[in-house]
């Protein structure tokens, strides 16, 4: 669907890091990178709603502490 | 114990429960609102359910009534509102009232509440047994032992406690104090909140069809918590706690269900806030009438009746017990209990042989019969129901720290009421000024020592439940003395913390104010370095996201005010709250803008082929589709993936689960997912199917005869791989040749192999011999 207008996607699930590298990072780990379906900044990517509790959990693993904001 | 907060019945009385009623109760139940009993049907039920919606009749009709009847329906209260006909006797005769006792006079209908029966033709109960409403409530078929009561949960609002209760007439016995365990309360308040924080944790237990609790989060609760599956505190065994405490939790409100998961009806801080006689008053209401533990290590039901009748009348006895803090025997308490009850013991399932039959004798000659019989027995029936009542004492009133066990110079269990005992069950006032005195922190002393290892030492008479409440929040709980308790400060504890809504400077405000100390340097600096770093990564899990169609569109709509930070080149992630519409329309002006909403289920936009094809029908616009296409399959073109070995192996290195996969290709599919591409998922992301392979020479033989020949012929049988069905046979290749030399031999000749469409059923050829042998059986 190709618009030209805007569209406006409420209750996706994001996650911001504080630099490009951290994110980076993350991708490269193989269950983190399952969790997140698209890069959309170099800081902010877009997570499968599935698995929001699969990747805090495995960010907390991996020495992480994330924020998790519910709206 | 007027303290519960939580009642979790909403129990009244209704028109048609009402109008069911026989005519001579109904006249007698309208005499409570002012009825003069000649009145016509519907004109009494009228007036009772007008009663009830009048506050001022109310007041009118539960006021200046005996002590007995107050009692009656302050125990009914205790219980919710519904109680079985029998125990509510029975509770009232262990208080010491001396309710009548006529059933026996007839010779039958032993079975038969007349104090029950009594209440309802006074209007304050009616039998939730419907059978039991065509009944004339007066007569002796009207309400059984076994019957549950209940009344109006309006006029329970009048009634409240404190009730006279007759003391026991025990004497004091002396305990060596080393001899005695207890329960501190503040230990009591540890424990309770661990528990509450534990379900906060689990963010709720999930559910089984059945109702119960899934094996998986027990385990995970248990864990939690370090329980085993039968906890023992200071030696007192707790059987199955862990399910004790859910169903408890359950029954008295705290825990509710919503869809298939269990959850709290109260924020933890809530509970934290009310005083430990409230709270433990509470869970009392949800452990008299908890039926689904019970105190044996077993679920059998056949313990359960008896169990939970005498687990609820022995939990009211305590509070018959005398006043003055001195220890009585067990034996003694339950002997006193038991002469209490009287004729009630046979309603508590104490049945035994040798008791008198009523078969021809008149109701005198019965009486002294049973009461030479008593006399005699009585020792005995104390003895083997004394371990018991140790069982149901030393569970919920031990744990929950109403009750100090000790032990008798020759070995035999002794207790007494503890001074929270004492509170809730005197109930006169003194619960509340009790939590004053008793586990108000001593503002002058530290609650707690924060030390350098991040250990925090806390003082158990100097802290206060919120402080106790905050630990359990923020720090893992180590080990717990008789005074002290031990606790740690870890990374994952503080982040739980923060992440359950607090701030980092309360965090830490509230850390040196319970220590009266400013923390540790290196402690307070880690913690810093912990919170830091949580302000470096944030998951937003409903997030608004705005696509404009080109970098400059969005550059329009934030030069027009739209609230947000710019995401990438098109993206803007929307500030929580802020108004969009006005800058949205001053660019694009009146075209609608589409929104999609993530907690909806996804567009069907996927056709999924047999050979793991998937193309993508139609573009939803959604951010997520072909992200997770990717993730799951190999990219074809612009609209085509495939799902390959290689592709499925990549998502189980990320963790994929067939679940998962398949959970996605459903929500995405515009028909059923292929049952093929299935398979295939489940074996390559789970286990594998196994399946048996041979190759064998295969016979088909449609003639019945020949095929019984064959199989049956032990001259053939080592020839025989296996019969796969009624008419086919498969051989082993090893002596293949010398098989068919024995066909030849038989005269039956081979041809060519021919599927078929209709083959023989081998469930009906069962079922044909089966009739068969019947058959031949009856001829």
């Amino acid at each position: 669907m190709t618009s030209k207008t805007a569209v406006i996607h409420d209750n996706i699930p994001i996650i911001e890091t504080a630099n490009a590298a951290e994110l980076d990072h993350l991708l490269a780990d193989p269950a983190v990178g399952g969790a997140i379906v698209r890069r959309l900044a170099p800081t902010v990517a877009l997570i499968d709603p599935a698995k929001i509790e699969l990747l805090t959990a495995r960010l907390l693993k991996l020495g992480h502490l994330p924020r998790v904001v519910a709206k | 114990m007027k303290s519960y907060t939580k009642p979790s019945f909403h129990l009244c009385f209704t028109k048609e429960h009402l109008e069911s009623i026989a005519t001579d109760v109904l006249l007698s139940i309208s005499r409570l609102w002012g009825g003069k009993g000649n009145e016509s049907r519907a004109s009494c039920v009228r007036r009772v359910l007008n009663g009830l919606m009048d506050a001022s009749a109310m007041r009118a009709a539960m006021t200046g009534h005996d002590a007995e009847t107050r009692a009656a329906l302050a125990v009914i209260k205790e219980h919710c509102g519904a109680i079985r006909a029998g125990t509510l006797e029975a509770i009232m005769l262990a208080y010491g009232y001396p309710i009548t006792h006529t059933d026996s006079e007839y010779g039958y209908g032993h079975d038969a509440s007349r104090y029950a029966a009594k209440l309802i033709n006074r209007g304050f109960l009616l039998c939730e047994t419907y059978d039991s409403m065509y009944h004339s409530y007066g007569r002796y078929s009207g309400v059984n032992k076994t019957d549950s009561v209940y009344t109006d949960e309006r006029l329970l609002a009048y009634i409240d406690w404190p009730v006279k209760v007759q003391p026991l007439p025990l004497s004091p016995v002396t305990i060596e104090s080393a001899t005695t365990t207890l329960r501190r309360p503040q230990h009591v308040l540890l424990d309770l909140m661990a528990i509450i924080q534990a379900l906060v944790d689990m963010k709720g237990l999930s559910l089984k069809m059945s109702g119960e609790v899934r094996l998986g989060d027990l385990r995970q609760f248990r864990k939690r918590l370090s329980w085993t599956e039968d906890q023992a505190f200071s030696g007192r065994k707790f059987p199955r706690i862990a399910e004790a405490f859910i169903t408890t939790l359950e029954r008295c409100g705290v825990l509710q269900s919503f869809g298939e998961v269990l959850t709290l009806s109260l924020a933890p801080e809530e509970f934290a806030q009310m005083p430990l006689p409230r709270q433990v008053s509470l869970l009392a209401t949800g452990f008299i009438a908890n039926e689904r533990w019970n105190e044996k290590d077993d679920t059998f039901s056949y313990y359960m009746s008896p169990l939970l009748t005498a687990r609820t009348i022995f939990f009211h006895s305590l509070r018959a017990l005398p006043a003055g803090g001195q220890f009585y025997a067990l034996d003694a308490f339950v002997e006193a209990v038991y002469h209490r009850l009287e004729d009630m013991l046979d309603f508590m399932s104490i049945h035994d042989h040798s008791r008198p039959s009523r078969y021809g004798l008149k109701e005198p000659e019965y009486q002294a019969a049973l009461r030479e019989w008593r006399r005699k027995n009585m020792p005995r029936l104390v003895s083997s129901a004394t371990p018991v009542v140790e069982a149901i004492l030393t569970g919920w009133p031990y744990w929950l720290g109403l009750i100090e066990l000790g032990t008798l110079a020759e070995g035999s269990p002794a207790l007494r009421l503890t001074e929270l005992g004492e509170a809730i069950f005197a109930d006169d006032g003194s619960a509340s000024s009790w939590n004053a005195a008793s586990i108000e922190p001593d503002s002058g002393r530290p609650a707690w020592v924060v030390q350098p290892n991040y250990d925090i030492v806390v003082y158990l008479e100097a802290i206060s439940p919120a402080q106790l409440a905050f630990l359990e929040q923020h720090a893992e709980r180590r080990q717990m003395e008789t005074h002290t308790a031990h606790y740690r400060l870890t990374r994952e504890s503080v982040y739980r913390g923060l992440e359950g809504g607090a701030t980092f400077e309360d965090m830490l405000a509230t850390l040196r104010d319970g220590g009266q100390a400013d923390l540790p340097q290196n402690v307070d600096r880690e913690l810093r370095e912990w919170a830091e770093q949580r302000k470096r990564m944030t998951i937003r899990t409903s997030a608004r996201l705005i696509a404009f169609p080109t970098p400059e569109t969005r550059s329009l709509a934030m030069e027009a005010g739209l609230e947000g930070a710019p995401v990438g080149e098109t993206y803007v992630l929307v500030k929580e709250g802020a108004q969009i519409k006005a800058a949205l329309k001053s660019v694009f002006g009146l075209q609608a803008i589409p929104t999609i909403d993530y907690t909806q289920p996804p567009a069907k936009c996927l056709l999924i082929e047999e050979d793991g094809t998937l193309k993508l029908e139609k573009d939803t616009g959604d951010l997520l589709i072909r992200g997770q296409l990717a993730r799951c399959a190999e990219p074809v073109d612009a609209a085509h993936w495939r799902i390959t070995a290689a592709s499925l192996k990549a998502l189980r290195k990320a963790g994929g689960t067939p679940g998962m996969l398949l959970a996605f290709l459903r929500a995405r599919a515009e028909h059923d997912v292929p049952a093929m591409l299935e398979i295939a998922i489940g074996n390559t992301l789970g286990a594998r199917d196994v399946v048996q392979a041979e190759t064998v020479f295969l016979l088909r033989v449609t003639d019945k005869k020949l095929y019984t020949a064959i199989t049956t012929s032990p001259s053939l049988k080592p020839f025989l791989l296996d019969v796969p069905g009624p008419d086919t046979i498969a051989v082993s290749l090893a002596r293949l040749e010398e098989f068919k030399a024995k066909l030849d031999w038989l005269g039956v000749k081979l041809a060519p192999f021919t599927p078929v469409e209709n083959r023989p059923d081998w469930r009906q050829t069962v079922r044909d011999a089966k009739i068969g042998q019947r058959q031949r059986y009856r001829y």
